[in-house]
């Protein structure tokens, strides 16, 4: 998780902060599609958290889990104009852990763009805590690496933001066992 | 996490870990039908936070993702307040193989989970020899099997496995798989058509037989002071070396009881009072007695082999505990064999034989000579007379004048280990 460059409030804890801040986004918007979200505890295969969509009613075998990996940069600054923008992975096992073939628990990488001012994450007012800039997903299931590429780069959709109308959709999309 | 303690992972049974799971406390609250099971831990399965710190069991065990998923399950249990749990109960059981559970528990004034070092090898030893003469009632009943179904009772006790000791007293545990299949007079691995075979779950149903007979006699005695129902119970697998290492068991214990938890298969559809019925049996300081009593009292065979009258001198006397009857080893110098170990009828007369240890005596003795391993034994014995020479004791008796003695067994083991 790049954290250089970045005007931090403590350096010491700058990693651990951007990690907590995409948490408290990724949780505020799967709160909003009425999802919890559960941290995976060790390193699980590039699993960093379940977003989980209880049954109806407890007990009643109609759940959906979604796992993502989280990464948070501040790096790049997607062009909304674009159809596409580009991430590096700094480990090449990241992306190979997303392109598994996986049929019990799908698997995607949630990329949170942020400003490198620290104090700038979030401002608050009256109306709303607006959290900069923006998470967007990917599906890189089945996903080809090229060979030899130690910090492999991906073409992520500028149009694939991550909020709660998307998170709805996914969900509903693993319901029906379509493709994401 | 340390992978070498897991079962291969293809071993582990996702339905059983549920099972186990839910024994322990833990609600399954969601999951997706032939995907996964979730289930939340006990302190939070009624709360919201149930679903946060939940754990999802993969159930496709085809799934490429089974493998990576079951692991971080894994993972998740043993990192909760759970995690002994995970090392007692769960992961004992948790492979596809069924075994029914021994918990052979001690209440002493040591701290919680420890026990005094003696104790403990003499516990080890108790249990051992409680399965080991439970099992040889599965083939015959008998007041006293001496070294009779040894091979069978070790082969059992070879499919055995030892597991994690737990908090709260002392205990030792044994899981003896539900379906292994023990020749009943061949070697393990030898197994032929034909063969006559006991099957792990029958044979620890004749332990439980016997323990509970043992129960029953016990209370039968506190009611009328008679050993009688040790006498009825021997139809039921209640024998002397049943008794004897019971009464090591219980011995020095505040209170001690055994528990053998059933494995009923962990079939989901059962309720949960029936999942995993268990048996105990209890026994306090007191009956640790009356079992000592009932172990020499069938000792005593009322046909015994032969009845001998040997000559010669101690060299070697032992006394566990005070109150016990003693040991002592006597090198023939007239009789059917060049060793024997002496049980007294009377524990009274111990002192004459340390004496004789003492002095050099030679002792004149009676008893019921049998054969125990490599070992003579001679039962219910008598000291007849004492005196300072062989030529002595067999003027004394009537012999003519000492001849090379008869070996009859291989009595090369002075073992003491009784």
């Amino acid at each position: 998780m790049p954290s250089q460059r970045v005007d931090a409030v403590d350096d010491r804890t700058v990693t651990a902060m951007l990690e907590q801040l995409q948490e408290g986004y990724v949780a505020a918007v799967a709160a909003t599609a009425g999802c919890f979200v559960q941290r995976v505890g060790g390193d699980v295969n590039g699993v960093d958290a379940h977003i989980i969509r209880p049954a109806k009613s407890i007990g009643a075998e109609e759940e959906i889990t979604l796992g993502v990996q989280l990464k948070c940069t501040t790096q790049v600054r997607p062009d909304p104009a674009k159809e596409y923008f580009s991430y590096q992975f700094s480990k090449r096992r990241s992306l190979e852990a997303l392109t598994l073939r996986r049929s019990i628990i799908k698997v995607i990488p949630l990329i949170m763009v942020t400003s490198p001012q620290q104090r700038s994450w979030t401002k608050s007012t009256h109306e709303a805590l607006r959290i900069s800039h923006c998470c967007y997903w990917l599906n890189l299931e089945g996903y080809s690496i090229t060979d030899g590429v130690q910090k492999p780069s991906v073409k992520i959709p500028t149009a694939n933001i991550f909020d709660a109308d998307a998170l709805i959709d996914i969900m509903g999309r693993l319901e029906r066992g379509e493709d994401l | 996490m340390d992978p070498d303690t897991l079962p291969p992972i293809d071993q582990i049974d996702p339905m059983r870990f549920t099972a186990l799971l839910e024994q322990a406390g833990w609600r399954l609250i969601g999951g997706r039908r032939g995907l996964y099971n979730r289930l939340a831990p006990p302190s939070l399965a009624d709360t919201p936070d149930g679903v946060r710190s939940s754990i999802l069991i993969p159930l496709d065990r085809q799934a490429p993702d089974y493998s990576e998923l079951i692991r971080a399950a894994i993972h998740e249990v043993q990192g909760t307040e759970d995690g002994e749990v995970w090392h007692r109960q769960i992961l004992p059981r948790i492979v596809a193989r069924a075994a029914d559970q021994f918990q052979f528990r001690r209440q002493t004034e040591a701290p919680a989970g420890l026990i005094p070092w003696d104790q403990g090898e003499y516990m080890i030893k108790s249990v051992r020899g409680t399965l080991a003469a439970g099992a040889k009632s599965y083939i015959e009943k008998k007041r006293r099997f001496s070294n009779r179904l040894g091979q069978f009772s070790n082969r059992f006790l070879e499919t055995i496995y030892m597991g994690q000791t737990a908090v709260g007293s002392y205990i030792v545990t044994a899981y003896a798989p539900t379906d292994s299949e023990i020749p009943v007079n061949r070697s393990m691995g030898n197994i032929s058509p034909g063969d006559s075979v006991a099957r792990g779950r029958d044979v620890t149903q004749s332990v439980s037989r016997a323990l509970e007979a043992t129960v029953e006699a016990i209370d039968h005695y506190h009611r009328t002071n008679s050993l009688a129902g040790f006498d009825a119970g021997i139809e039921n697998g209640i024998s002397h070396e049943l008794s004897y290492w019971l009464e090591e068991f219980a011995s020095r214990a505040d209170e001690s009881d055994i528990r053998i938890v059933w494995d009923s298969g962990v079939d989901l559809l059962q309720p949960p009072e029936l999942a995993s019925p268990i048996s105990t049996y209890a026994f306090t300081r007191q009956d640790a007695n009356i079992l000592g009593r009932a172990a020499r009292y069938l000792a005593d065979d009322p046909t015994p082999a032969t009845h001998e009258v040997v000559i010669g001198r101690v060299h070697v006397a032992s006394k566990k505990r005070p109150g016990d009857p003693g040991v002592f080893g006597l090198e023939v110098s007239e009789g059917p064999v060049r060793k024997v170990q002496v049980r007294l009828r009377n524990a009274l007369e111990y002192h004459r034989a340390t004496r004789a240890l003492d002095q050099d005596l030679i002792l004149a003795i009676s008893g019921n000579l049998e054969r125990d391993g490599n070992q003579a034994w001679l039962y219910n014995a008598e000291i007849l007379f004492e005196t300072t020479s062989v030529a002595q004791a067999n003027a004394q008796l009537g012999l003519p004048a000492p001849v090379e003695g008869l070996e009859l067994f291989d009595d090369s083991s002075a073992d003491f280990d009784r």
